[in-house]
């Protein structure tokens, strides 16, 4: 760990904030989601490796558990991703409707391919399965924003606007 | 016994107990259905969907595709393993499971025992189909003794259920998901395990292999193995030593169902390297010439009788040892007597005789009931008494953690925490000796009394009064002979609570040290240490035992005064450098024998034959030199009863020992020798803290000490404080901290917040360069 | 036939508004069905469910009064009631409406049945991209504690319930309920063994009950009515409403609260306005893990008894259709990229036998099948049938149909293909993982 690079401390309230969030279930591993989601979102929206060690730390459960969720699930980064995650839903309905000339249209526009980050560091492209709004395919989102009957013409307006938004659209996990 | 039930496979009726799964039942059958995930010891997981078969509830049911593994078995089930539907499906699984394997059997050291390739075999999947890329990975190293190649993995999750699950290790996991699956550690580095080399018994493929074993790698098949009991602990694990040419090359568990059934700690995996090491003794010499074995057998024979004429018969001693046989000791025994002298002594001081010599009569006395490996897994409630169990017999501490993981308590009294502790439901931290007070409080608790979160007391005995299945664990290693006796009167008075008998577990300084405590003479080495430092003793004969073992690396200053010192052993030990005459025997591997576990179990082992100058084990030489000494006539008759104090049934068992049967629990007539106190006459006397000698896994254990790679995984050499201990005394961490008056070592002082307060602990390290080290880190 | 408004009395599914909060919810009758439930005992609560001959809406339509007799009821340590509002199955958005329009009708479903079993709490599992409504509910929950109609003794009765929301990390194994508790309990989500089922060890190994939103969404409906009216609900035989859903080749896609029994064709033709460019060439009826049906089949009246007389299933009742257009061959590669991408990786057949399947399907859609492809996805498309969960058989819905029914296609590919068996040019990076290879 030591040769690591620290991308940025951890606050102590914050520490303690997460903490006592597990102690409201019979389990504190209950917590552990939650706990990580949060990490994610204090550091930029990816968990670094310290943060690995930090949630095991906080939620009481070992390292390679916390890991082992963390590269399980969708929403778990282990690399550094874009201000603004956009992913685009390419399951059946999305597909008939025509999400993959969409995508390429986003490739091209955005210069990067599905799982790459742009290099300013403003975008991250993935794929996503169903959002579940399947009746206006196809969609996708961008950060917290769902976008229905998505066309390409309409891609490019909607850079235009997020292009020039400074509102960072971290992934924020859960914000209760 | 369990509940019988009949069921039909293959149109074969069977009886199988009722409930165990079908695998099991059919494996036991002595037939095979192909499986990976499944392991005896790790129970079913249905992952790897290869043990399919068609399996019908009864005669008139519909037969339906069932993993065998996850169905358990009951009257009239009718199972068809090779049912052309299951044969099928098999043989697509393994089709799915070579999809990615990297087909690299040439390079790969799991060749020739692979277990991947056997079933693949076994279900006829010969033609690959698939045209597109194989995924990959990237290995991790995983430290001295494991050796990782991700890209042969199959997915079966066996690894992380025995690591975590079965061994309850927290570094080591599976990570990612869907076809992407990685076994490893979150960052590369040393499994922290204790048990980590089981990984490359219970992957199923070429994933994690024997680092050790590569580096002088054979091709399996091209090993000779033989059947013997590790040498490095008391449990007496059943091992199979591989060699080839003239070298030892690895050693793997042997299953043994009254001992260890699959598994091994890394100790006695990895710790067999004394029998290449370049110390070993090659050549007989007597006043520092090399001689011939016949010429030196002749003069050390001759010189002992001279001895023996000259001052008396009493004036030789024979030394032997906790890790030599009974055999080898007996050898001694007789060699001792023939001299007229019939002075043996066993242990380094008195304190030890009567704690190992006690717990050993208690164990073999069958007044309490001593468990096997499988019934300290069994056991619901488990308190640890001194020493640390992981360290001291690793094995032991691996069966206790099937308790723990079924959710049982675990309690622990010691003066340091240990592994084991990360685990205890309650731990106390007692100044060395106060274990026993601890121990006799519990014993005296009222029935009924409840838990009290801040009384250590109370917690354990109510939770020894709760169970069904109480054991009680106890270290002799710690020259305690109040706390042997605290703990068989605790197992003694627990028994009282309810129907139910309290288990006893011992656990001794070395692989026979039970075995030389039923020894019928045995003097005490306080009196013979007088009788050397005042003269009377001219000379010693040492069977493998090196004096400086148990006092830190320091040679006891009277061994110069001796007239004559002989030592008969396979390396050369600073015992060895200091004898006149050196008599070298074989390895412990080599050599043939019956040890003595901590149950009382008599176990016969066999040896390797490498090609080597030296052919006699211990106890050969030991006999021949009674024959070069003539003195035959002296100790005909002696029969192992004269020598062993054990019940004529046993002795007849022992008779029948064979190597690899289950062995035979030895018992003693049926009076325990008195209890003793612990010797107040303390060697920390000078001393306002108590001397704690702590045992570590890797490194303290003389034998296993000497591998290179147990070096690698020995924690580093320093003396340990309590922080308000080393407050108090103005010390801060990594202060020089000079103990050589006390017991001959100095080193970097390491606050340690798991020790107990009034304690300072110093490491038991045997073959490493200590001093150096030591040195090296101030 | 016409729209039933029972779930969506509140609100519209075509055009909804704001969402209804607690004011305007119990204005509408609101809470009545609790306030019902609570003069009940348990036992006469769980009978009601019983014979309202409610099944589950989360696509396996297990009775649920079935699945709620399991929980031993004189256990006495906690148990757990769970809401999986894991919607991902593509073709399903019938959650996300529920409770982005109606938060108080699912927490008073899940106050009833946490009654009718004695629960005290409870957790809405919702998939992270449903972090909107997930607000919604939070917002929605603590009305209802202001009110007490959560918490403790609530509304006097001696009756504790606590809820609360649960923001998912997302895969779509989660919906299977075994896996979406793992992840509750913060655990990787690989399913469990049954048994033992949940109702006996579950969240935390404690009894725990696990149903979809849509099912409870109708408890305070039934609480309200009764059995008796519920079971009238439906044409032909099968109790209730349902959210039907259109996605795919419509002109008007879209979602509406119709009878159970109400006829496929129907709902394709009237509700949601035919076919979009061309005739249909088939549909998946109820959500992707279901088998096709083909265009003479499309009078099946939609319920869960006769979908699955015609060899498919009614699932969700999310309707995708495909027309004569679509490539079949293209488009079930798109689905076995789905299940490639969302397998847990636990069992063998799935893990390997999928991403196999969908490297074939879709090296055939692109020009570089090979004629023995069809013979391994023959294989396959049987093979992953006995896996661990329900996973890889929903899997094989789809793909066995699109094979069988369409293997003109599949063949008609094969014969024209261009790049003879090369690989696939590339594989999809992922910032979730890093320890693969090159």
């Amino acid at each position: 760990m030591s040769d690591k690079i620290i991308t940025k401390m951890l606050p102590d309230e914050l520490r303690q904030e997460l903490s006592d969030h597990c102690t409201h279930y019979a389990n504190r591993r209950v917590g552990l989601i939650w706990v990580m989601q949060q990490l994610q979102a204090h550091y930029d929206g990816w968990l670094p490796d310290h943060a690995i060690y930090e949630a095991a730390d906080i939620v009481g459960v070992s390292a390679p558990e916390v890991e082992g969720v963390a590269t399980f699930f969708n929403w778990f980064f282990r690399q550094p991703v874009g201000k603004k995650i956009i992913v685009t839903c390419d399951s059946i309905s999305c597909y008939l409707g025509g999400c993959d000339n969409n995508l390429e249209h986003l490739e091209n526009k955005l210069g990067i391919r599905l799982g790459e980050t742009t290099p300013d560091g403003e975008y991250t492209l993935l794929p996503i399965v169903c959002l579940g709004n399947c009746d206006k395919a196809p969609c996708m989102m961008v950060g917290d924003d769902l976008h229905s009957n998505v066309t390409p013409e309409m891609l490019d307006s909607l850079f235009e606007k997020y292009n020039n938004s400074p509102v960072q659209n971290v992934l924020a996990g859960g914000t209760d | 016994m369990a509940d019988k039930v009949k069921i039909t496979i293959d149109g074969v009726v069977r009886e199988v107990d009722a409930g165990t799964n079908i695998l099991q039942a059919v494996l036991d059958e002595g037939q095979i259905i192909p499986h990976f995930c499944y392991h005896e010891a790790l129970g079913p997981a249905g992952a790897c969907r290869m043990c399919a078969c068609m399996i019908a509830p009864g005669p008139d049911k519909p037969a339906r595709l069932e993993m065998s593994c996850m169905v358990r078995a009951s009257e009239g089930m009718i199972v068809s393993v090779n049912d052309d539907y299951a044969l099928k499906f098999r043989k697509q699984v393994s089709e799915d499971l070579m999809l990615h394997h990297p087909h690299d059997c040439p390079v790969c050291d799991e060749g020739g025992e692979c277990m991947l390739q056997d079933m693949i075999v076994l279900t006829e999947q010969q033609h690959r189909r698939d045209r597109f890329p194989k995924r990959t990975w990237v290995n991790q190293d995983l430290g001295p003794f494991v050796y990782h190649e991700m890209n042969r993995c199959i997915q079966c999750y066996r690894c992380v259920r025995y690591y975590r699950d079965y061994a309850l290790g927290d570094d080591f996991g599976v990570f990612g998901s869907r076809d992407r699956l990685y076994f490893g550690r979150v960052e590369d580095g040393t499994l922290q395990s204790e048990f980590s080399g089981n990984l490359v018994d219970i992957c199923p493929t070429g994933v994690f292999t024997d680092k050790q074993f590569r580096t002088h790698y054979s091709r399996p098949w091209d090993l000779q193995t033989t059947r013997s009991v590790c040498p490095s602990c008391s449990v007496g694990c059943n091992v199979l030593p591989g060699y080839r040419n003239d070298t030892l090359r690895r050693i793997k568990p042997a299953e043994q169902p009254a001992v260890n059934r699959f598994f091994m700690c890394d100790r006695g995996r990895y710790g067999g390297e004394f029998v290449n090491h370049e110390t070993r003794l090659t050549e007989a010499r007597v006043e520092g010439s090399v001689t011939e074995l016949d010429v030196a057998l002749k003069s050390v024979a001759d010189r002992l009788k001279e001895i023996a004429r000259q001052h008396g018969p009493a004036s030789i001693v024979g030394f032997g040892s906790e890790r030599s046989s009974l055999e080898a000791n007996a050898a001694l025994q007789l060699l001792m007597k023939g001299l007229g002298s019939n002075r043996v002594c066993y242990f380094d001081n008195q304190d030890r005789r009567a704690a190992v010599r006690r717990a050993a009569s208690i164990t073999a006395s069958g007044e309490v009931s001593v468990p096997t490996l499988t019934e300290i897994e069994q056991a619901d409630f488990i308190m640890v008494l001194g020493g640390d169990l992981t360290a001291e017999a690793p094995m032991m501490d691996l069966a206790v953690r099937q308790s723990i993981a079924k959710g049982n308590p675990l309690f622990i009294c010691s003066p340091r925490a240990g592994e084991l502790d990360q685990f205890a439901r309650a731990s106390w931290r007692c100044v060395p000796g106060e274990e026993a007070t601890i121990a006799s409080f519990i014993g005296s608790v009222p029935a009924g009394t409840e838990a009290t979160e801040d009384n250590f007391v109370h917690t354990v005995a109510a939770a020894l009064q709760k169970a069904k299945k109480p054991l009680i664990i106890c270290s002799v290693l710690h020259d305690d002979p109040s706390l042997i006796e605290a703990a068989f009167s605790l197992a003694k008075a627990t028994t009282a609570y309810g129907s139910r008998t309290c288990s006893l577990a011992y656990f001794f300084p070395a692989v026979n040290s039970a075995g030389v405590a039923l020894v019928r003479n045995d003097e005490n080495p306080d009196s013979v240490m007088a009788d050397i430092e005042g003269g009377r003793v001219k000379a010693l004969v040492i069977c493998e035992r090196d004096l400086a073992a148990t006092t830190q690396g320091n040679l006891p200053p009277w061994l110069s005064q001796l007239e004559f010192v002989v030592t008969i052993d396979s390396i050369e030990t600073q015992t060895v450098q200091a004898s006149h005459a050196v008599l070298p025997c074989v390895s412990h591997y080599q050599s043939f024998g019956t040890l003595v576990n901590y149950e009382c179990r008599a176990q016969a082992y066999d040896g390797m034959h490498l090609p080597s100058h030296v052919n006699l084990a211990a106890s050969e030489v030991l006999t021949a030199l009674i024959q070069h000494a003539e003195i035959e006539d002296m100790i005909g008759g002696t029969d192992f009863q004269d020598i062993y104090d054990v019940t004529r049934e046993s002795n007849l068992h022992m008779d029948r020992l064979r190597v690899g049967d289950n062995g035979c629990v030895i018992r003693t007539s049926p009076k325990l020798p008195p209890p003793s106190r612990k010797n107040q006459k303390d060697n920390d006397a000078d001393l306002d803290l108590r001397l704690w000698h702590v045992y570590h896994t890797f490194g303290s254990e003389e034998l296993s000490s000497l591998s290179t790679a147990m070096k690698e995984r020995a924690p580093e050499f320093v003396i340990e404080m309590n922080p308000e201990d080393a407050e108090a005394k103005g010390l801060s961490d990594g202060a020089h901290y000079d103990l050589t008056n006390q017991c001959g070592i100095a080193a970097p002082l390491r606050i340690n917040d798991k020790l107990a307060k009034g304690t300072v602990a110093v490491p038991v390290f045997i073959n490493l360069k200590r001093t150096a080290d030591a040195e090296a880190l101030l | 036939m016409a729209e039933v408004k029972v779930l969506t009395k509140n609100f519209d599914l075509q055009n909804p508004g704001e969402p209804v909060f607690l004011e305007k919810y119990a204005s509408n009758g609101g809470y009545e069905g609790f306030r019902k439930a609570l003069k009940m005992t348990p036992a006469e609560a769980q009978q009601l469910v019983k014979d309202s001959n409610l099944r589950g809406r989360g696509g396996a339509g297990f009775p649920t009064g079935m699945k709620w007799s399991f929980v031993p009821m004189d256990f006495e340590g906690q148990k757990y009631l769970v809401c999986n509002c894991d919607e991902m199955e593509p073709g399903t958005f019938k959650d996300r409406a529920l409770i982005q329009n109606d938060p108080h009708q699912l927490i008073e479903g899940m106050l009833i049945s946490a009654y009718a079993m004695q629960m005290t709490k409870g957790f809405i599992f919702v998939r992270l991209e449903y972090r909107s409504g997930s607000a919604i509910l939070d917002k929605a929950i603590a009305e209802a504690e202001a009110k007490n109609l959560l918490g403790k003794n609530i509304l006097g009765s001696g009756f504790d319930f606590h809820l609360e929301t649960h923001l998912s990390a997302g895969r779509y194994i989660c919906g299977e309920e075994t896996a979406l508790l793992n992840a509750l309990e913060g655990k990787r989500a690989n399913p469990r063994s049954k048994p033992p089922f949940p109702q006996v060890r579950g969240f935390l190994g404690q009894p725990t009950i696990v149903n979809n939103v849509e099912t409870f969404s109708n408890m305070p409906h039934i609480f309200a009515n009764g059995a008796e009216w519920f079971n009238g609900l439906g044409l032909t035989g099968n109790a209730g409403t349902k959210i039907m859903g259109a996605s795919g080749r419509f002109k008007r896609p879209g979602l509406w609260e119709l009878p159970l029994g109400t006829s496929t064709r129907e709902i394709m033709e009237e509700y949601a306005g035919g076919p979009s460019r061309v005739a249909w060439k088939c549909i998946i009826p109820g959500g992707l893990s279901t088998p096709l049906l083909v265009p003479d089949q499309f009078d099946t009246p939609m319920d869960y008894d006769t979908v699955a007389k015609v060899g498919s299933r009614m699932g969700t009742a999310g309707i995708i259709a495909f027309d004569e257009q679509d490539c079949m061959v293209a488009a079930t590669a798109n689905i076995m990229k789905f299940y490639a991408r969302e397998s847990c990786g636990f069992c063998t057949p799935c893990r390997e036998g999928i991403p196999w399947i969908y490297q074939i399907v879709k090296a055939i859609a692109e020009g570089r099948g090979m004629p023995t492809d069809m013979e391994v996805l023959d294989d396959m498309s049987k093979h992953i049938l006995h896996t661990f969960c329900a996973f890889a058989p929903g899997a094989q819905g789809p793909l066995l149909s699109a094979i069988t029914i369409y293997r003109h296609e599949f063949d008609a590919k094969i014969d024209s293909n261009k790049l003879y068996g090369s690989a696939s040019p590339q594989e999809e990076k992922s910032p979730q993982f890093q320890k693969a290879g090159v």
